[in-house]
This record gives C-alpha cells, structure tokens and sequence, in this order.
C-alpha cells in the first residue's frame, strides 16, 4: 500500500470521534434515541446482524431488493405501532436470527425473493417493536425517523462490509459469527419458552430497563 | 481492500460516555467470562482448535462454525432442565480425548471429527446453559459465551500456525499431550 493510501486509511480512522449520547442540541435527543434503539435491544441488534450478514452474502445485486424490501416493511412498521398495540416482536426477531444465523452458517443462497420476504418481516418485527412512548407529534416522528435510519445503515453497512470482504478467511469469519448469532438466538429462544420471564422476551422486559433514561420506547412492564 | 479496511475504521466510533447499560454489559461480560474462568473449558476449546487445524481443510473452519450450534443445543437442554449426568466428567473427557486427538497427530475421517466434537459440545454448552437463566441479559450472556468459545477455537487454530517451523508439529503435539494431562487431573477431581 502506498504512503498516501496509508495516510487516506489513517484519516478516515481519524475521523470516528467519540459517540456522544445526548446531543446538546435540542430536537435531536429524541432523533438519537431512536437511532440507538436498535443497538441497546438485543433481539434486535442480533436480528438485524444476521439479517445484515446474510445480506451481504448474497453480493451487492442480490441484496438491494431484500435491503429495500426491509426498509420498506420497516417504515411500515413504524407507522403502525401504535395501531398494532406495540406488540412485543423478541421471540418473532429471535426465530429470524436464528434462521439467518444458520443460512449465515451454511452460506445459503437463495432467490431475491425469498431473501425479499424474510427481509419484509425482519423489518415490520423491528418496526412494531421500537414505538417511543412518553413523546407526541413532532418529537415522536423525530424518533421514528431515528429509529428508522439507525436500523437501514447498520443492515446495510453489515452487508456492505461482508460484500466487500472477498479473501476466503473474511467469508470464513462471517459464516463463524453467523453461527454464533443463531446459537445465541436458539439458546434465549429455548430459555423464553422455558422460562418467559427471566428470558426478557415474550413482553416480560426487566425493571432496568424501564428504567434505562437512554432511550424512550414503548416497553411493557413485566 | 483499501475500501473494506476504510469501511471496517468508519465503523469504529469512540467510547460512548453517558449511561451504563449494567444489564446487557454485565450479561455479555459474565457470559464471555464463563468459559475462559474455566480451565476446562479453556483447554478442551483451545484442543478444537489445534485438532481443527492438524485436521485441514474444511474442518479448521467446519469444526468451529458446527462447534456453537451443537453447544447451543446442549445449552438448550440445560436451559429447560433436562438433566445431562456427568457434565464436568464429560468436560474433562473433552480434555482428555482432544488433547490426546492432537498429541498422536489423529486424523480420522471428517464426520468422525465432527461426531467426536460435537459430542463434547452438548456437554460445554449443558455447563453453560444452566447458568443462563440467571444472566441478567441471556441474550447479551449468550452472546458472550458463544464468542468466547469461538476466540478460544482460533487462539488454537492460531497456535497451530507454528507447524511452521521445524519443529512446530511437536511443539503443537506436546501441547495436545499437556491438554490430555490437564483433563485426567480434572477427572480426578470431577469423580
């Protein structure tokens, strides 16, 4: 690599500055809250890697239309939270990690349209599920909007760098980790049914986090 | 390559300073913690490792990508309470026969590789599972332990690497030789 190259490298590694966590502008609190919340949710968080992950398998033609078909379902979601009763998506996030995990793990390629569908759900379970309560008009849809973005990117920056990694190690990883994420997700799966309160799923949230200030969102209590 | 090593430093922000999140952090952290606190379970997946390597491709990458999903299952079985007998006998046994798979250079046919580790699997992940329920994240502690597992596959595949050398095969050997020593010790006391 050459010195200028290496200097390129070193300035956008420059470039992460420290992610604050309030904002002190007003307005954008509620905007980085909901941008937050995919990634303090673990359901979530696993859900959308290995979805990401997967993606990213399936090289950069085969993932727009499943990438968009998520962004899709997921503002769709979004929208209707309220009217759906904001249900509690955990388990329904933890069966598509699992899934993806797997299909991760063996590296499946399937046709744009089956990806498309699993994409769809993904997106409406991580929508209905993040509704920021406590906040109206405005702030609300500042949230929302959050939420939205903070999901898309992380899907598609996961998918970006899988697709970019093309030496055999990097894709040997990735089918490592995504057995990772299904082996994680089969094991608080199995704990949810067996133990539905201590699992956090199936809308028994723990205490902490309802009252965790970080982030506003529409928790049920236990 | 340029891009990917661009895209994997954007990715990396600073610390984020503002509130704890004990929960998931102190889930992910007990559950990582969980198979390097023990010896056991070190040597047994550091064992994984060297053999998955002696072994070749594909089973250097088979092995620990087949490895979290067997042990899920055995957490599984933990988790619901089906009683596994002689969990840290079979933790031990995983030691033994591990250690002494890469000590006497073993290669037997790759679904024999993969019954014989999986077999060990459901035990670890039985060991692992029964504590799940007490996690104060399980998604972040199972997170935790799954990751943990599978650095300690690759330090293994990664000392592998000194068969390199000249003498790096014995060197891997003897390690495999130590692993099995270290496993009847834990025998004895698990009996």
């Amino acid at each position: 690599m050459s010195i200028a190259r290496r200097l390129h490298v070193l300035a956008l590694a420059l470039c992460a500055a420290p992610a604050w966590a309030h904002s002190p502008i007003k307005g954008i609190g509620n905007f980085y809250n909901g941008a937050l919340h995919p990634f303090i949710s673990p359901a979530h968080l696993i859900a959308l890697l290995a979805f990401g992950l997967w993606l990213g398998q399936q090289g950069l033609s085969g993932a727009k239309r499943p990438l968009l078909a998520f962004a899709v379902a997921l503002a769709a979601g979004l929208s209707l939270h309220r009217a759906a009763g904001d249900p509690d998506t955990d388990r329904w996030l933890l069966v598509l990690a699992a899934l993806a995990g797997l299909a991760v793990a063996a590296a499946l390629a399937v046709h744009w349209a089956a990806a498309s569908a699993f994409g769809a759900l993904a997106g409406l379970a991580v929508g209905l599920a993040s509704g920021p309560s406590g906040i109206e008009g405005t702030a609300r849809v500042v949230a929302l909007a959050g939420t939205f973005l903070g999901a898309s990117l992380a899907c598609a920056y996961v998918a970006a760098m899988v697709t970019l990694g093309q030496r055999q190690w990097v894709r040997v990883a990735v089918r490592v980790f995504g057995s990772w994420l299904a082996a994680a997700a089969l094991l608080v799966l199995a704990l949810s049914f067996a133990a539905p309160r201590k699992s956090g799923v199936a809308g028994s949230m723990t205490i902490e986090l309802l009252e965790r200030p970080v982030c506003q969102c529409a928790w049920r209590p236990a | 390559m340029n891009k990917f090593i661009a895209l994997l430093l954007l990715g990396f922000a600073g610390s984020a300073f503002a509130h704890s999140a004990e929960g998931v952090a102190g889930g992910f952290l007990s559950g990582f913690l969980h198979p390097i606190a023990g010896w056991d379970h070190v040597i047994a997946m550091v064992a994984v490792g060297l053999w998955g390597a002696f072994l070749g491709r594909p089973a250097v990458w088979l092995l620990p990508v087949v490895f979290p999903l067997v042990m899920a299952f055995g957490g599984a079985l933990g988790v619901l309470g089906v009683p596994l007998p002689g969990v840290e006998i079979g933790i031990a046994l995983s030691a033994i026969v591990l250690g002494a798979m890469v000590a006497i250079a073993a290669r037997p046919p790759l679904w024999v590789a993969a019954l014989i580790v999986g077999a060990f699997a459901i035990f670890h992940g039985h060991a692992h599972g029964t504590e799940l329920p007490e996690a104060a994240s399980p998604i972040a502690y199972s997170l935790g332990f799954v990751i943990a597992t599978g650095l300690l596959h690759a330090s293994g595949i990664a000392l592998s690497l000194v068969t390199r050398w000249a003498h790096g095969a014995k060197l891997v050997r003897a390690c495999g030789g130590a692993i099995a020593a270290l496993g009847v010790f834990f025998l004895t006391k698990a009996l």
